[in-house]
């Protein structure tokens, strides 16, 4: 998670915008149930792990309504930033198991939920917290899909890329050998300057704007399940996890 | 997948085409085309070496050094639809602001090209 946040930032979202996430995150009762290791990221030649982590809070803690859903609205809403020393309405028998304090949860429960951890134990600041999550993973997800719509965990839909399209180191010397193709893939000819006067990043603009468009096909290239993206009189070869491959012409 | 990294540069004559998918296009052909190229280039330019890079699978291309660094690079093109017709992509002083960008349907014509873009590059450098 912290990784997460951290490419989070990377990226340039305007944290300072929002409110500090904290340091210390929520422990689960089922770590597995709730983190589940699942992305490999490129950032600027660095390769990192990044952690999806469930939205359903409610599946470790029995408290929690799913993020956007609603429900438990009329039982207990998040307090507002700046409003959680106001009092609290009396409530009984299931308001009052919803409305619980979280420590009181955790402490009594975690010998039943969590094989003797506690199943949750959040900070103060909880709804801060978890809206700022919330928001991280939202932008997180923004950034692996790279206007694929392909999402994390997600089985990949066909014809579309499971990650960000990832252009590689070779894709200087790609660029010499197909610039022509790129340049001739219309009529009339766009006049893509040479590699090294800007040529090089024009045709990265016109793979990342030709694969934001959608439409790729399934497609077996060299043995490896590619997708195709075919774009005038040339087609642009991705391996599925979104590695740039090469141009072919049509 | 094995990528090659050929380093016999003084000796074109000994290059093997990489093994790869046909899929990625004739290597042979392409090997050959860029072998014809090395071979006038050490000819015809004094003091130049000649490298037959493949960094991966589908991806060759002849390197030329010469006393100045790497002057140039050349790729090895062919039309979709006439996969016996290869031309020559050659891209002098690559990687630099000054790279600039050709195209040569013979070696003679590519020769030309690279001659009298290296002299044009070294009277840049020595200015």
């Amino acid at each position: 998670m912290q990784r997460l946040l951290k490419n989070a930032r990377a990226y340039g979202n305007n944290r300072a915008a929002r409110p500090t996430i904290p340091k210390r995150l929520p422990a689960t009762a089922n770590p597995d149930s709730a983190i589940v290791p699942s992305l490999h990221v490129e950032t600027e030649g660095k390769r990192s792990s990044v952690h999806h982590i469930r939205p359903n809070l409610r599946s470790t803690t029995g408290y929690l309504p799913p993020f956007g859903s609603g429900a438990g609205s009329g039982a207990v809403s998040r307090p507002a930033h700046g409003d959680r020393g106001s009092p609290q309405p009396r409530v009984t028998g299931a308001r009052a198991w919803q409305t619980c304090p979280l420590s009181f949860i955790s402490n009594n429960m975690a010998g039943r939920l969590g094989r003797g951890q506690p199943a949750y134990i959040p900070s103060p600041d909880w709804s801060r917290n978890l809206i700022d999550y919330e928001d991280a993973i939202s932008h997180a997800v923004s950034i692996f899909t790279d206007g694929t719509g392909a999402t994390p965990n997600a089985e990949r839909q066909p014809g579309t890329l499971s990650g960000p399209v990832q252009l590689g180191k070779n894709f200087e010397k790609k660029v010499r050998k197909h610039i022509d193709q790129v340049r001739n893939r219309v009529t009339p000819p766009e006049d893509i300057p040479s590699p090294g006067k800007g040529g090089i990043k024009r045709v990265a603009e016109i793979i990342h704007e030709r694969v934001a468009k959608g439409g790729g096909r399934e497609a077996t290239y060299a043995g490896e399940t590619v997708v195709a993206f075919e774009d005038g009189g040339v087609t642009y070869i991705f391996r599925s996890n979104g590695e740039f491959w090469t141009i072919l012409g049509n | 997948m094995v990528t090659r990294h050929m380093i016999e540069s003084q000796s074109p004559t000994s290059w093997d085409a990489p093994d790869w998918h046909p899929d990625f296009g004739n290597a042979k052909a392409e090997c050959e085309h860029l072998r014809k190229l090395a071979v006038a280039v050490l000819s015809t330019i004094p003091q130049s070496t000649v490298e037959l890079i493949v960094p991966e699978p589908g991806l060759m291309f002849l390197q030329i050094v010469t006393s100045n660094g790497i002057a140039a690079e050349a790729y090895s093109l062919c039309d979709a639809k006439e996969t016996e017709n290869h031309r020559y992509g050659l891209f002098l002083s690559p990687g630099t602001p000054r790279e600039q960008e050709f195209y040569a349907n013979s070696v003679s014509q590519a020769i030309c090209i690279l001659q009298k873009g290296l002299h044009a590059d070294r009277e840049m450098v020595g200015t």
